[in-house]
């Protein structure tokens, strides 16, 4: 019998049932940890980041910290947590580049505003694994590109879910998505010329 | 919301029943679009999912018993085991050395109990035996000197007793009396079945098995050789020297020297000093 996150919820605030609780973190473990090793790119911060992600939503369940009203979904829920957590990390590391959400507005791609020194095309296939490539080309991306990104494809939110996420509207979620599709559909054709450019000099 | 974005909403399954998916294929421009960016999903789609570390799963779930309160499966694990059983384990070997203990001394005192018991049987039965014996001796003489009273004429044994006798009756009544109640004319004592018979004229009255068997074990505390004739002449002796030296009388605290005693050196019944002992001889 499938349950709900709201049931597993409830057994495990209620009952203390400390089974529900491990079927909602093993049903969700992926989606979320997917999403911080993308956002941060170490699998040891990675894991972290998912532990600290846990550990504050524990006390928010508990209504030690911050508050769950058991009404939303809870998955969406915690993903703001562990937005925030990455968020945390990145600020903390100035690695976080703020770009303007009306320059995606506007149309101009961050594709356009590569540095010409970025890692060459055929550099990245001639890696073995062609997931490591891709999980490059995504870390090029605008951070709100791939905050997108990640939260569509590993998080599996709805696109309305990551407007609210995101604190932006809906509009603004499906043309950042767009514009990191267009991004990474240039930097897969670009590895093919590099990549049919070898074969020709060779 | 334009058409490229709800190409976006197509391409992820989250477009609403109001937008019409054949308008948007029809135009060139938006189909080429499609296509290209279904193109890129493919490739993230294929991408595998990561899971977090064993070890960081294990501590969120213990934070999570923690924070409601249960144990955790992890803190089982770290338990030591010996403690616990090492603990049961003194706690049984005390129990049963307690009970060991208890069950050797209500054993010697359940031991020593029946040694005492055995101890006593043989002497409550000999005395029992001995005064049922003494009771049928006893009764057939009382009867017998009753019958002779009766016969005779004469008043009850315990009536002569206490009255004044004769003197015939005193001389065969000191001649039969024990020679501890009656010092002042010491008779040799009469064997046990005479004495018994002597005494029952006394004792005919007491019907009690207990007074006689009393009576009995004091005839018994007489040593056999007190009764010879050898202490009685040996007693008179002393009687004799007692009377003619009052003044060495037993219990005279006064210590005298041999100086002061009579001495005679002819005689050998004086006591002769050590001095003068070397020059008789």
């Amino acid at each position: 019998m499938h349950q709900t996150d709201e049931e597993l919820v409830a057994a495990y605030l209620e009952q203390h049932d400390q089974s529900a609780f491990r079927i909602l973190v093993e049903r969700h473990q992926e989606r979320i940890f997917g999403f911080l090793l993308g956002m941060v790119r170490d699998r040891d911060l990675a894991n972290d980041l998912f532990q600290e992600t846990f550990v504050r939503v524990i006390d928010a369940m508990h209504k030690r910290r911050g508050s769950y009203t058991q009404q939303g979904r809870w998955l969406g829920w915690v993903m703001r947590i562990a937005r925030n957590a990455a968020l945390d990390h990145l600020r903390s590391r100035k690695k976080w580049q703020d770009v303007s959400a009306n320059a995606d507005d506007e149309g101009t791609s961050y594709w356009e505003r590569l540095p010409d020194d970025a890692p060459a095309a055929d550099e990245i296939l001639h890696r073995d694994a062609q997931q490591d490539w891709l999980a490059e080309c995504i870390d090029q991306l605008p951070p709100e590109q791939r905050e997108v990104v990640l939260l569509r494809q590993d998080t599996e939110l709805t696109f309305r879910e990551i407007a609210e996420l995101t604190d932006v509207s809906i509009n603004t979620a499906l043309g950042r998505m767009r514009y990191a599709l267009l991004n990474l559909r240039r930097m897969i054709d670009e590895s093919k010329k590099k990549q049919l450019a070898e074969i020709q000099a060779a | 919301m334009n058409d490229k974005l709800h190409i976006i909403q197509h391409l992820y399954g989250e477009a609403d029943a109001s937008s019409d998916p054949e308008r948007l294929l029809e135009d060139e421009a938006l189909r080429a679009e499609y296509e290209t960016l279904s193109g890129v999903k493919f490739h993230l789609d294929q991408r595998s999912k990561q899971r977090p570390d064993a070890v960081v799963l294990d501590n969120v779930f213990a934070a999570a018993a923690t924070a409601s309160g249960q144990p955790t499966l992890r803190a089982r694990q770290d338990r030591k085991p010996q403690a616990r059983n090492a603990v049961r384990r003194y706690g049984l070997f005390g129990t049963v050395s307690a009970v060991v203990a208890l069950l050797i001394v209500a054993g010697i005192g359940l031991y020593q109990v029946q040694q005492e018991g055995l101890m006593q049987e043989p002497v409550a039965s000999s005395i029992s035996e001995g005064a049922e014996v003494m009771t049928d001796q006893a009764t057939p003489l009382a009867e017998q000197e009753e019958s002779k009273a009766t016969d005779a004429d004469r008043p009850s044994p315990i009536a002569s007793v206490e009255s004044e006798p004769s003197p015939e009756r005193r001389a065969d009544a000191l001649a039969s009396a024990p020679l501890g109640r009656t010092m002042a004319e010491p008779q040799p004592p009469a064997p046990m079945e005479e004495s018994v018979a002597a005494s029952g004229l006394a004792f005919a009255n007491q019907e009690t098995d207990a007074v006689l068997a009393d009576d009995v074990e004091a005839e018994d505390s007489v040593p056999a050789w007190d009764a010879s004739d050898e202490v009685l002449r040996v007693h008179r002796q002393l009687e004799m020297v007692e009377t003619r030296s009052p003044e060495f009388a037993w219990g005279d605290s006064t210590v005298m020297s041999l100086d002061v005693l009579p001495t005679n050196p002819r005689g050998r019944d004086t006591v002769t000093p050590v001095s003068t002992r070397r020059g008789n001889h």
